[in-house]
């Protein structure tokens, strides 16, 4: 309908966030003529075509273009930076940026206070999780089981991968026991593999790893990725957000994060912007909820927000909505907040805001003897998904290895380090350029996203000592990573080492010790080339955990529904479901999840 | 200085942005003696690369004064990018009220000359096609 300045009237339903999960649920009961008013903390930034392209240009002059870049920071719904994270002093909290640090490890990954939430910076990678990561305790004695199979989640994986659009062939996925039903494909084609990933799949042909006394082949597969590409039957693909020719195949732009300069990778935005047609539907942006409120039955009864004018100077005026059902879709981190915030759904436990976990993400890089085509394409096309499951998962975690196409990113954020620096030699001229085209190109990295188990100790918690400006609590992250996962590192890196050597790469350009600016290096060490390298990592973005979804009131915050055990008409949705990680990146399973949870929502509002 | 013609350098519609800023950063004094040493060199090393290389690198780059704005000058044409110049000048001419790390403009960035030295385009801009990334790269024997 419209961007209105106050709701008025019943709602069936509030959703409180307006990312790719809360875009998902109001689509569905929207569907379903449920009046639905959606309250987003941030700002409505991108509904325009030229509004998007502003953030385009800002990323364009950011000196430093991580994550958040392109989006202007608001002290009203701040959000946790990269360039926040610092190496944590034992007993010091790190109380830089939004989120307050208490270790020991540093969390390293980051979200957005915005509509379109962190779909806007993610990378839109979306495989499904494999059927055993819905059982892990059962399969391998590790972690939780969820209560819900792949099976049961299936047909809403489908459902999700049309909605957000995601360019795949059946064929790359089926692995690990993924199976599709008869019939069904991905609405439009695997997006084309990149040159490097066609380079290093040919190269590690028939090589494998042993893992826990079991050879694994190592493998590159296609990605699934929620970005255009060429549509199947039935399909039109979704182009930008007000002027939909662009975006209508993925253009190599090669800045899926943090930007997609012509949306053909998914956001929400455009899953919200087709909201904005329907009569249902009502969007209040700049409106932070502040706290769930309780009748006298027990029962949600409204939630009161601060609605800001101004971003960071107000004035603020608080308001209260009120609705049949409520949907908290602000984020793993914030639905824990805002959940220990109102002292709700804690009635059988202690568990909100526990378990937080994250795939750590650690990576090695080399210089390969010939040109890559480095920096070309999306920054992830391929992968390695060979080690997703397996019974050495009974020993240490599982990860997905990733491939990337933007030459050492991470690792030095080319090319600015390698112009100064040889400028800093005296390097001009001719020489300059060719040896930054000799040297670029041939830049490989490869990652590794690894499982982690879900722990009572790493949490979200709040505390009256730490708010931001607009009085609410900062998140308190209290962050740890266990040998389970640390073993999963020391023995991925065995998976560089084949790649780096069936490239014919030297020893001396091979490299297996990340030094993260601000993190601190580990007692852990690897050695896939017989010397001993300290391990480190950084987060992947991917918060899972923190309300997490089980089979009794007892050891979870919601059912499988995503339904609160303790206020049936309070719904807690997103990746904070999830009982544990997998390795997938989340973001798919959570739409699957949530398309899965309307039903039961539409149940209840019969 | 660059490595690249003077058409590519026309080409990216910068040259006039940097000859303002590049003063107003660093006074027009040392700027100007840049510029003339410069210019005295090219002279000179006209038609001998190895002797230009000389020069400059003698005159200008290991030169206290003249060297770190003549890198920024580098950075400005190859990532639009200014930096901020090192403390041990800042020590003798004092530190200007803009001389800071930053991106000039939009344009500035996406018209960086790094990416075309390395044969490809500049994250979020002047994107190459669908699929392009899956063909073998472009390298500097097919590109000269």
């Amino acid at each position: 309908m419209s961007v209105s300045q106050s709701p008025s009237g019943n709602y069936d339903a509030i959703i409180v966030g307006g990312g790719p999960v809360g875009a998902h649920v109001a689509k569905e009961l929207v569907a379903k003529n449920k009046r639905v008013l959606m309250l987003e903390a941030g700002r409505a930034g991108g509904l325009t075509y030229q509004g998007y392209r502003s953030y385009v240009d800002t990323y364009y002059t950011r000196v430093i273009k991580d994550t958040n870049s392109p989006y202007p920071y608001n002290p009203s719904a701040p959000s946790p930076n990269d360039t926040d994270i610092v190496k944590i002093v034992k007993g010091t909290p790190d109380l830089i940026g939004y989120q307050v640090e208490m270790g020991p490890e540093a969390f390293g990954s980051t979200y957005l206070r915005q509509l379109g939430g962190t779909s806007l910076h993610w990378l839109g990678t979306t495989p499904r999780f494999c059927p055993n990561d819905f059982k892990l305790k059962t399969k391998y004695g590790r972690g939780v089981d969820w209560p819900l199979t792949y099976d049961e989640l299936e047909p809403y994986y489908g459902q999700a991968e049309w909605s957000m659009g995601v360019s795949a062939n059946k064929g790359d996925q089926e692995m690990h026991g993924i199976k599709f039903p008869r019939g069904y494909d991905y609405p439009m084609e695997r997006i084309p593999m990149s040159y490097s990933d066609q380079v290093i799949g040919k190269a590690v042909k028939g090589k494998t790893v042993n893992f826990s006394g079991k050879d694994y082949p190592v493998q590159v597969s296609s990605l699934a990725q929620a970005r255009n590409s060429i549509p199947r039957k039935g399909y039109t693909p979704v182009g930008a957000v007000g002027n939909p020719d662009v975006g209508q195949r993925c253009e190599g732009n090669g800045a899926c994060i943090p930007i997609c300069p012509v949306q053909a990778k998914y956001s929400a935005l455009k899953t919200i912007a087709a909201l904005l047609e329907s009569p249902y539907f009502t969007l209040l942006a700049q409106a932070v909820v502040t706290k769930v409120t309780l009748g006298a039955n027990g029962r949600v009864n409204g939630v009161e927000y601060v609605r800001y004018e101004t971003e960071g100077l107000g004035p603020n005026a608080t308001f209260t909505a009120t609705a049949t059902i409520y949907v908290l879709a602000g984020h793993a981190v914030e639905n824990a907040k805002l959940l220990l915030a109102s002292n709700v759904a804690n009635k059988y436990n202690k568990e909100v805001g526990r378990n937080l976990m994250d795939h750590p993400f650690s990576y090695t890089w080399a210089l390969a003897p010939q040109s890559m085509g480095s920096f070309r394409g999306p920054i992830q096309t391929s992968g390695i998904e060979t080690l997703r499951d397996g019974d050495f998962r009974k020993d240490f975690a599982a990860f997905r290895t990733d491939v990337g196409n933007a030459g050492w990113d991470i690792v030095n954020y080319p090319p600015n380090g390698d112009v100064t620096e040889a400028l800093g030699k005296n390097v001009f001229g001719k020489k300059l350029r060719s040896q930054l085209a000799n040297t670029l190109p041939r830049q490989v990295r490869i990652g590794y996203d690894v499982e982690q188990l879900p722990e009572w100790k790493n949490c979200v918690e709040i505390d009256p000592t730490y708010k931001d400006a607009l009085g609410c609590y900062r998140p308190i992250i209290k962050y740890d990573v266990s040998d389970y996962s640390w073993q999963a590192m020391v023995e991925a890196m065995k998976v560089s080492k084949v790649v780096f050597d069936a490239l014919g790469i030297p020893t001396k350009d091979q490299h297996f010790h990340g030094r993260i600016a601000g993190v601190a290096d580990s007692k852990h060490y690897t050695s896939p080339d017989g010397k001993r390298h300290p391990l480190n990592f950084i987060g992947a973005g991917h918060h899972i955990g923190t309300h997490r979804m089980g089979f009794t009131k007892s050891d979870s915050v919601v059912n499988s529904d995503q339904q609160s055990w303790d206020h049936d008409n309070l719904y807690v949705v997103g990746c904070g479901s999830m009982p544990t990680t997998g390795t997938a990146n989340p973001t798919l399973t959570a739409v699957a999840l949530a398309l899965r949870s309307t039903k039961a929502m539409l149940g209840q509002l019969r | 200085m660059t490595g690249f013609s003077e058409a590519e350098l026309h080409g990216t519609a910068m040259a006039k942005t940097y000859f303002a800023l590049i003063p107003s950063i660093v006074g027009e004094a040392l700027f100007g003696r840049l510029l003339a040493i410069w210019h005295d060199s090219w002279i000179r090393g006209k038609g001998d690369e190895p002797l230009l290389e000389q020069l400059v690198t003698d005159q200008i780059l290991d030169d206290p004064d003249l060297g770190p704005i003549a890198r920024n000058v580098a950075s400005l044409w190859y990532l639009g990018m200014w930096f901020q110049l090192p403390a041990e000048w800042r020590n003798v001419h004092g530190a200007w009220a803009n001389d800071v790390t930053f991106v000039v403009s939009p344009q500035s960035y996406t018209e960086g000359l790094v990416w075309k030295a390395i044969h490809t385009h500049p994250p979020a801009a002047k994107q190459p096609g669908y699929g392009s990334w899956a063909l073998p790269p472009v390298t500097t024997e097919d590109a000269s």
